[in-house]
């Protein structure tokens, strides 16, 4: 399996985790945190940097997915810190947010894993036919 | 490219298996899975969306969602009976929205399956019939086959639709892969 495929598959499998993450924070309803929801929204800007890294050494096909994942992340971030509010209310609708941006981001990137591994099926020779 | 795709199953244990086994083929690489969901039909003619227990916030926009998907899947009325679905969801806040857009994909299918049934196992689409399930996914796939193969022993039976711009027109490209889980997940239903 190629490096860039490896990698990505890890970016694939964080925003699938971050996506979890945010569910069972949702899940919790009232009983969810200012910490919690801090903890998730670092992960989501963690994330949205390795994947932005990543992009730059893709071909544009990928890149593409790549940098839609970050926007979605990043928009959920920039959603969070323009919100002057406290309390569940907040909590609930950052919550929602930060959903949206995982749900994007990891389909995004699953897209993009897609395309690395056509590419790799394409490349891989054909397994030569046995005539019995 | 990707495909949507329809699984079809005649008990829920299959159609879990089948979701197991789609996010296997994923892990193993023989295709990549965007996201993916369990719809059933009960015997009422509803269409019911499986879930994660956590995901309370999310249930109402899946099951408007995936109600639409099996319109665009069950031909052109179907797709007429989606749009109707989602326009319910503009109204109607309640967490039965995705109830009310299943059941009118339901009334369409059985309106399709009456006037047309004997050249029904010919045309690209399917029909949900009542007690079935339904495991609905997006895909990208580099052989057909792997899916194919690895549904057969399940007895699922596979339906295709490519996410081009025609199938995607009336929602846009995004719109039916957003209401899929984009992760595996153990369903469950209500």
């Amino acid at each position: 399996m190629a490096q860039h495929e490896t990698t990505l598959d890890g970016a694939r499998i964080a925003a699938q985790e971050l996506h979890r993450k945010v569910m069972a924070n949702i899940a919790k309803a009232q009983a969810g945190t200012e910490a919690e929801l801090k903890i998730v929204s670092d992960d989501a800007h963690k994330l949205a940097q390795s994947i932005s890294s990543e992009a730059a050494s893709q071909t544009e096909a990928v890149k593409t997915h790549l940098n839609a994942a970050v926007a979605k992340l990043e928009a959920a971030g920039a959603h969070l810190r323009a919100s002057a509010d406290t309390g569940k209310e907040h909590i609930k609708q950052a919550n929602a947010a930060l959903l949206d941006g995982a749900h994007a981001a990891a389909q995004s990137v699953s897209h993009a894993v897609a395309i690395l591994r056509g590419t790799t099926a394409i490349q891989k020779p054909a397994t030569p036919k046995v005539i019995a | 490219m990707s495909n949507y795709i329809a699984v079809i199953f005649e008990t829920e244990k299959k159609a879990s298996d089948g979701l197991h086994k789609l996010w296997q083929l994923d892990t193993d690489g023989e295709m990549t899975v965007h996201g993916a969901a369990i719809v059933r039909r009960d015997d009422m003619g509803e269409v019911q969306v499986s879930h994660k227990h956590t995901d309370a916030g999310m249930r109402t926009a899946i099951g408007v969602g995936l109600g639409a998907l099996l319109g665009a899947f069950a031909g052109p009325i179907g797709v007429a009976a989606g749009i109707a679905g989602a326009a319910a969801l503009t109204v109607a806040a309640g967490v039965g929205a995705g109830a009310v857009a299943g059941a009118v994909v339901g009334g369409a299918a059985d309106a399709i399956k009456s006037a047309d049934r004997s050249d029904m196992e010919h045309q690209p689409f399917f029909v949900l019939d009542q007690g079935q399930y339904a495991v609905m996914a997006e895909v990208s796939e580099t052989r057909d086959s792997a899916l194919d193969d690895a549904m057969k022993p399940l007895d699922g039976k596979v339906h295709r639709r490519l996410n081009d711009d025609v199938f995607t027109g009336v929602y846009g490209r995004e719109y039916y892969g957003s209401h899929l889980y984009p992760c595996y997940y153990e369903p469950r239903f209500m």
